[in-house]
């Protein structure tokens, strides 16, 4: 906390003009020597201290194990934090954790022995029954090489689960484990633009607060309001880019071509409001077209009256994942109804599936909006890697009309100090009061 | 006929006399009679608001009433006062009416009763099947109809004077669920009903289920094996299958684990909103020999005793001696049974969860008890089929005597899955038929609520007869068998019947004789029977073909003929068949288990067994063991005689 009540008391000490190079240093000094989150290991026992032979009922914490193939056996040495698994073959399994669906994960284990040895994840759905994939194989089965392997590896959780156990599985051989971690990757701020502070040339540039990348360059369409420490996108096609130098940093690829569980979840979290007029997609865009590989963030508002937050991610025309929160147009009438002349606060959290899943949580709301997935076509292969820069605003002709007041993306499920987007949702928008620039 | 008189002295009485004597009553009792022709300005009364079955029920006295007698009675709905009445199921007018009595108690589901004066007849009982039976009991017990087969019904010409005895009878059927699963059967649900059959069981297809003219479909069983509907696959969840000689084993789930109990019972509770009221859900083992190992499933399965305290069973039916000696296996079923039953019960106390005891699981558990709302589907399957289940000449049925008591004493309400059909063998003669009658009464005497009886594969052996004296006995447990199949084969077989009645009674006495103590699963010397009979049997069935008039009966004949048939053909088949079979079980060479043939005899044989062929052919007999297509039998015997590819056997 000391980090951000520092940084909140510089943002108080001066305003952008005056002090705005001053700030932006103490800022990239504050970001950068934040110390790495440590992801919380969700494994309720990772020192083995409660390993028990499964009776009649499953166990509420610690591990269980389970003959498979006798003789087998599990021994635990407490003073060393090791599980012995003899096989025969035995599975010891991790009591039933709540995990968060669609979300990647990471597992981590140090074994040595001489089985065979691999690792699964079965998951399960709120009422008990397998969700789907049920089984995940974390690590396929295989001799375990001599010394201690360092295993770690990632996947991504199935939409439907809401309890998973760790399995971990020996046979014909013994397998010394210790120090098991199964955690959800920290991620990290990728960008952070804020009216309220946009750099010592607001009207043409607009600054990065993490010193990660270069300033984003103000289009002629867009204006600088200080007065409202806003940005506004007045005119079709207006919008804010980035230097196509940096544009890697915000290419997501999916599970589609990056392989189960190796997509990129990122979360898009904006301040603005409607104007007037109609808004298309493209708040944020990393899109040269429509027809091109992809994503956008879309604050729309339609000629028949709808608004919405839109999701978008293009391999090519055929293959897109379109979603609505909490409508489509054409597939139904619902609406965001924050054309009110307010700025709203939204959380925008793509999942990395590339499949029609996230979630969307607007002003400090913990729960997401609906989502209606377009019905045409589904990102079902292919890479949505582009050399387009980042944008603000819009992609094409259309695009966003209205104000903006801040702009971050992080990388990862998992925003400062391991928050979820649901729970960033709350601390970001602070009951009204946003925390603005470097917050 | 005079042959005909001297063989079927019960035959003649039941068909002819009994009719006579129901119908030409003594003066003296004609005033406590109606005549038939009484009737004829008579009309049939249903109640306004009937409920399909009542209709149907109006309908098919109508059509089988007119067919015996000649008249022909209306149908009416409205209110009609002048005039006799037959009443057809309850309505506003037979309460008002001098039989409004009737309906001044609660009908049991399937019970029927017939009342018959001078004024009015009512025909009516328990909904939505008990009026449809009372049809039928009325048109079989006072007109003499018969359903013999879905083809056949055996309609007398009745005259027109004869009596009506005035009669106030009811009738509860002591199974409330009966279900003879044979295709003659199954493919007609109407002569099912006629049968008094009240299910086709969920397994079948829409088109064999009891429509609502029918009464719909009767809930309870059966339960087939089902794995106890557990879900997750071996291949994911090994742990939660049982432990066998030290390995997981596909073959039975393992019940005492937590995964088990807790998958079952979600999938269950997430659908029970598709359960109509009264629906029982199967949890069944599999058709296997598998018993779990693990110190769970010993710990339930020997119900709070220690090892010392479990009694020894030396000879146990139907499970090897080592899988009980922790105690009865079924202790372990009925424990996973009561969980999951108790699940669905705190939601939908109306459903029932049954399950069976079946080969390892046939003994009954020594403490625990089924829940109120758990129902047990005792099968029969190890018990010989020679004697009936309460004769003291067969050990293997005293210990299943003992098993019934014992479930009697663990569950209030017993299904029973018993068995008219030898699964090894359909074609071959099956000498049960004289235990069936003690069979079923045991049923009823142990608190049997339902039975479900398989049957053979569909023309084989005695089929239609089969079909005729099961359904009967099913439906009135105390009936003598002889006379109704003596009914049936005077009816169906007409002057053909004398030779086919010395056939039965030929490989029965045989079979007794002989001492075999078989179960179901035998080949035929495993009854006692081998080809010499069948000769005999070949040459009485010449004689029926001879007796035989009309080409009707020629073919009605010559397909029961093929039991005879198939019997004298056993040393080839034998050979062909089942040497193989136990060359391969008891891993010796074939030389050793076939019985020698001169080249003659093969020759023989090869033109019988051709014959046999296309007899079975001919009359739809397409499976000749269970799973096992005709073709199969042929291939083997074609191998046997060492046949090349296109030269006919």
């Amino acid at each position: 906390m000391s980090l951000f009540n520092r940084t909140r008391a510089v943002h108080l000490a001066g305003g952008p003009s005056e002090n705005g190079f001053l700030v932006t240093l103490l800022v990239v000094a504050c970001l950068s020597s934040q110390p790495a989150a440590s992801a919380e290991n969700l494994l309720t026992d990772p020192t083995f201290g409660n390993v028990s032979d499964l009776q009649h009922g499953l166990p509420d914490h610690g591990w269980c194990w389970q003959r498979i193939q006798t003789p087998c056996k599990v021994t635990t040495s407490r003073h060393q934090h090791v599980a012995t698994l003899h096989g025969g073959k035995v599975f010891l399994d991790s009591a039933p954790l709540p995990l968060a669906p669609s979300t990647k994960h990471e597992f981590r284990l140090q074994v040595s022995g001489t089985a065979t040895f691999s690792v699964e994840l079965l998951a399960w759905t709120a009422s008990g029954l397998p969700a789907q994939p049920h089984r995940v194989i974390l690590q396929k089965a295989a001799p375990l090489p001599p010394g201690t392997l360092d295993l770690r590896t990632s996947f991504r959780s199935p939409a439907d689960m809401s309890l998973g156990q760790i399995r971990l599985i020996a046979s014909q051989g013994t397998a010394v484990v210790r120090a098991p971690s199964l955690s959800i990757p920290i991620g990290t701020l990728l960008l952070s633009l804020d009216a309220a502070q946009p750099g010592p040339r607001p009207a043409t540039h607009w600054q990065d607060l993490t010193g990660q990348n270069r300033d984003l360059t103000v289009g002629e369409q867009v204006r600088y309001a200080a007065d409202r420490q806003s940005y506004v996108f007045a005119a079709a096609g207006a919008r804010c880019c980035g230097a196509l130098e940096d544009a890697p940093a915000f290419d997501f690829e999916t599970d589609t071509a990056a392989g189960a569980g190796h997509g990129d979840a990122f979360t898009v979290v904006f301040y603005a409001k409607l104007t007037d007029g109609h808004s298309g997609p493209g708040i944020v865009n990393k899109l040269a077209t429509a027809e091109q590989r992809g994503w956008a963030v879309g604050l729309v508002f339609d000629q028949f009256g709808l608004d919405r937050v839109t999701t978008f991610q293009q391999s090519n025309r055929e293959l897109r994942t379109i979603n609505g929160f909490p409508g489509l147009a054409g597939q139904t009438d619902a609406r965001l109804n924050v054309r009110d002349g307010d700025f709203h606060c939204f959380i925008v959290h793509f999942t990395g599936s590339g499949q029609r899943d996230g979630s969307v949580y607007i002003d400090g709301s913990t729960k997401s909006l609906a989502l209606v997935g377009w019905p045409f076509g589904n990102l079902s292969s292919g890479t949505i890697r582009n050399t387009t820069p980042l944008c603000i605003g819009a992609f094409g002709e259309r695009g966003f009309r209205g104000e903006i007041g801040f702009v971050e993306i992080w990388s990862g499920t998992r925003l400062t100090q391991g928050m979820t987007p649901a729970a960033y949702s709350r601390y970001r928008y602070r009951r009204g009061v946003p925390r603005r620039g470097t917050h | 006929m005079q042959h005909y008189k001297r063989r079927f002295p019960i035959v003649r009485h039941s068909v002819f006399l009994v009719i006579v004597a129901i119908f030409a009553a003594p003066l003296s009792a004609r005033q406590s009679s109606l005549s038939i022709d009484a009737l004829r300005d008579w009309a049939i009364r249903v109640s306004s608001t009937p409920i399909p079955s009542e209709t149907y029920a109006a309908q098919e006295f109508q059509h089988y009433f007119h067919r015996a007698t000649g008249i022909v009675l209306p149908i009416h709905k409205s209110p009609e006062k002048a005039g006799g009445h037959i009443f057809i199921g309850p309505s506003t007018a037979l309460r008002d009416s001098s039989l409004g009595f009737t309906m001044e108690r609660q009908y049991a589901l399937e019970e029927l009763r017939i009342v018959i004066t001078a004024k009015n007849i009512a025909i009516l009982g328990g909904r939505p099947r008990g009026t449809l039976y009372g049809v039928y009991t009325f048109l079989e017990d006072y007109l003499g109809i018969r359903f013999l087969t879905a083809e056949v019904t055996h309609v007398p010409l009745v005259p027109v004077t004869n009596l009506l005895r005035k009669v106030d009878r009811s009738y509860n059927p002591p199974f409330a669920y009966r279900h003879y699963a044979k295709n003659e059967i199954s493919k007609d649900p109407a002569f099912a009903a006629r049968r008094r059959q009240n299910t086709a069981s969920r397994y079948a297809p829409q088109n064999q289920r009891m429509g609502p003219h029918l009464g719909g479909e009767a809930h309870g069983g059966v339960f087939l094996h089902n794995n106890f509907l557990f879900q997750l696959p071996f291949r994911d969840h090994p742990e939660c299958y049982a432990l066998i000689d030290g390995q997981r084993s596909p073959l039975q789930p393992c019940l005492t684990h937590p995964l088990v109990h807790r998958t079952v019972a979600a999938q269950l509770l997430q659908n029970l909103d598709g359960f109509s009221q009264g629906t029982t859900i199967p949890l069944a083992q599999n058709d296997n020999g598998g018993v779990c190992s693990c110190t769970r499933c010993i710990t339930v399965q020997r119900e709070g005793d220690g090892p010392e305290d479990i009694p020894v069973a030396t000879n146990p039916l139907g499970v090897d001696p080592q899988k009980v000696r922790n105690g009865p296996p079924s202790a372990v079923i009925l424990d996973f049974v009561n969980r999951v039953a108790a699940d669905i019960a705190e939601k939908r106390p109306d459903l029932w969860v049954g399950t069976e005891a079946y080969a390892f699981s046939m003994m009954p558990p020594r403490k625990t008890k089924a829940l109120p709302n758990v129902k047990v589907q005792v099968a029969t399957y190890h018990c010989s089929i020679l004697y009936g289940l309460n004769d003291a000449r067969s050990p293997d049925n005293v210990e299943f005597g003992n098993y019934l008591a014992g479930w009697r004493k663990a569950c209030d309400h017993l299904l029973i899955w018993h068995y008219d059909m030898n699964p090894r063998e359909y074609w071959l003669p099956f000498p049960n038929l004289r235990a069936q009658p003690d069979n079923l009464r045991t049923f009823v005497r142990s608190n049997g609520r339902g039975i479900f009886m398989q049957g053979c594969a569909e023309n084989t052996e005695l089929s239609d007869l089969r079909v005729y004296v099961m359904t009967a006995l099913i439906w009135d447990p105390s009936r003598e068998i002889d006379p109704l199949i003596d009914e049936f084969l005077a009816l169906y077989y007409q002057q053909a019947a004398p030779p086919i009645r010395r056939w039965i009674d030929l490989f029965h006495e045989q079979a007794l004789a002989s001492g075999k103590m078989s179960n179901i699963n035998s080949p035929a010397r495993g009854y006692g029977l081998d080809a010499a009979l069948g000769e005999k049997g070949v040459r009485l069935f010449g004689e029926a073909m001879t007796l035989a008039k009309t080409p009707e009966l020629k073919r009605r004949v010559e397909k029961i003929s093929v039991t005879a048939l198939r019997l004298a053909v056993e040393p080839v088949w034998w050979n062909a068949i089942e040497a193989p079979r136990r060359a391969r079980i008891l891993k010796t060479t074939l030389a050793e288990q076939q019985v020698l043939l001169t080249a003659e005899e093969r020759q023989r044989y090869r033109t019988m067994v051709r014959e046999l062929f296309a007899l079975a052919a001919k009359h739809g007999m397409a499976m000749y063991y269970e799973g096992g297509k005709l073709e199969r039998a042929r291939n083997a015997i074609r191998t046997y005689y060492g046949l090349p590819n296109r030269e006919p056997l």
